[in-house]
């Protein structure tokens, strides 16, 4: 993206504009990654703030490889497993704020999509880190599985795996709560 | 449709937005970051240059660079006039600003004149900024202590805010034309990107050194004073079918000169009404209401208190305003009866807004006809949890 290129050169020479302008562009999509792996949106705030304030600090040496994009998600990534390290997994501590789907005009497809969502994120809360790490990581982030890899310093295989498993737990813990 | 069957769809569309109180919070610590990392790369640079120093190769090759240029100088200044500029100059000579004038044209939809006065510490101390042009008609801001007064001319309304979104925004405007932070700008772009700076020296004491900066389809031209050194004005131009168009020019009217208490004084006319925003509560508090529920109970609510010709009801709901200003309003005047009908609430962009369609029964002239009106709805500058009205049609 040559948008975040100038934004990431300009951000380097101290442009408040330049910075400000990132964060309107990514804040949703990190507080989204960040409280689908947390499962607490305080939690994600935090994380994203944290994720936000650091790249302002060292925005004067950053030399980015990849994209602004992926190098912030992998920051929000590795900012949730410092706070679950620090704090064990609390599956009630979803909170009640709505999430918001785009795409759908009609409003009751929008409140059974709503409700969709909260069990969707319900079930996220109980499936192993690891395994959610990767489906978050890979659906909503578009990352690769080698780059998920290289992130969590295992073999690609192993992310392979995580996923699959992740996404069929997913799918076991939906189903069961609807036949219930 | 089973849910687990679009466990994929729904990760994908997943998504949360930041509320107003978390931009706020991480925009300034993010500023303030940004802000000391600056000073603290300022003060590691001699340390770095120390570093390299220690090196005897370096050292040599730094004597025999300082000889090619001092042997280069001596021939360009023999061709020159006086000394050479540079855009540390610039920097230098505005660090004892005190006072600044600025003016835009065209203004367009953004600022048309500015005045800035700072105190010993260079740090901002009051600011006024006149827009001609905006959403919402013409107005006027000062900002000072902490507190912004905007005078919307077109409504007849002054209000008082202490919102640190509009204040961060207004003195974000304003740092896009501060002559120092310019000059800093330009400085770093020289060191990084030379060949999209070229200066041109002045040839004599009455023409301006001209520094012209070019990239990605964009050139601006700062005029300097070959005699201060201070900006003069700079021109915007942009490419656009193999020419540079002209988009705009700001120009520096004064510096430094004594300032005037007034020019950061709003004077009204005596029917402009003023709202203190900071110490009332203005419109209707959102709750857990959708915003196009709140829109329509704030539209039902002003339509209720206009049948029931509570004013001062109506009045709270626009932005505080006395009864007396709402009377004096065509919807003031109008003699309501009953709501037939509130409509769907649609986006407003003009002003940000939701509008509501809504059709009335008013009695004219001994008659009972039907009106359309359709107040428009949108959140209270400063009190995010409250929505008001900002306009009725």
């Amino acid at each position: 993206m040559l948008e975040d290129k100038l934004l990431v050169l300009k951000c380097r020479r101290g442009s408040r504009d330049a910075m400000c302008r990132v964060y309107e562009k990514y804040k949703d999509y990190l507080l989204t990654l960040a409280k689908g792996l947390l499962g607490e949106r305080a939690a994600a705030e935090d994380v994203v703030h944290d994720v936000f304030v650091s790249f302002a600090r060292s925005a004067g040496q950053l030399q980015l490889t990849g994209s602004l994009r992926g190098y912030l998600a992998t920051c929000v990534s590795n900012r949730v497993r410092d706070k679950i390290r620090v704090k064990t997994r609390q599956a009630e501590a979803l909170d009640s704020v709505n999430p918001i789907i785009w795409g759908s005009d009609n409003p009751e497809q929008r409140v059974i999509e709503r409700e969709e969502l909260m069990r969707l994120r319900q079930a996220l809360s109980q499936i192993p880190y690891e395994q959610r790490e990767a489906v978050m990581l890979h659906l909503k982030s578009g990352m690769k599985f080698r780059e998920i890899a290289k992130l969590q310093g295992v073999s690609v295989s192993t992310i392979h795996g995580r996923y699959r498993y992740g996404l069929d737990k997913l799918k076991s813990l939906l189903n069961s709560e609807v036949e219930k | 449709m089973r849910p687990a069957d679009n466990i994929e769809r729904l990760i994908k569309n997943l998504s949360d937005r930041t509320s107003a109180q978390m931009d706020e919070r991480v925009l300034g610590d993010v500023l303030r970051a940004l802000e000391e990392s600056e000073k603290t790369s300022a003060l590691t640079q001699p340390k770095i240059r120390r570093t390299i120093m220690k090196s005897p190769i370096v050292k040599l090759a730094a004597a025999a660079v300082i000889i090619v240029a001092v042997v280069l100088s001596i021939n360009v200044f023999d061709k020159s006039i006086g000394t050479a500029y540079a855009i540390e100059q610039t920097i230098e000579a505005n660090r004892g600003l005190r006072f600044i004038h600025l003016k835009c044209e065209p203004a367009g939809t953004g600022v048309e004149e500015i005045w800035a006065q700072f105190d010993d510490n260079r740090e901002l101390l009051r600011l006024r900024m006149n827009f001609p042009n905006t959403m919402d008609g013409p107005k006027d801001v000062v900002w000072q202590e902490g507190k912004a007064e905007v005078w919307f001319k077109a409504k007849k309304e002054i209000a008082v805010l202490r919102e640190k979104n509009i204040l961060a925004q207004l003195k974000m405007s304003y740092k896009s034309f501060d002559p120092k932070l310019i000059g800093e700008q330009l400085f770093h772009v020289q060191a990084d990107e030379k060949k999209q700076i070229e200066i041109q020296e002045s040839r004599s004491k009455n023409e301006s050194i001209t520094i012209t900066w070019t990239r990605n389809g964009f050139r601006t031209v700062y005029k300097v004073d070959p005699e201060t050194k201070l900006l003069q004005q700079f021109e915007k131009y942009e490419l656009k079918d193999g020419e540079y168009k002209f988009l705009g020019r700001t120009k520096y009217l004064d510096y430094n000169q004594p300032v005037d208490p007034e020019i950061f004084v709003l004077n009204p006319p005596a029917e402009v009404v003023r709202v203190d925003q900071t110490t009332q509560e203005v419109g209707m508090a959102k709750g857990e209401l959708s915003e196009e529920e709140i829109a329509v109970e704030v539209a039902r609510q002003f339509l209720e208190a206009l049948i029931d010709q509570d004013y001062a009801k109506a009045g709270k709901l626009i932005a505080n305003v006395p009864a007396e200003w709402v009377k004096q309003q065509p919807f003031g005047k109008t003699k309501y009866i009953r709501i037939i009908s509130i409509g769907k609430p649609v986006p407003y962009t003009k002003t940000g807004s939701l509008r509501v369609p809504c059709k009335v029964e008013i009695e004219k002239d001994g008659k009972i006809t039907v009106q359309s009106i359709a107040p428009c709805i949108r959140q209270v500058y400063g009190q995010p949890e409250r929505r008001q009205i900002i306009d009725v049609f």
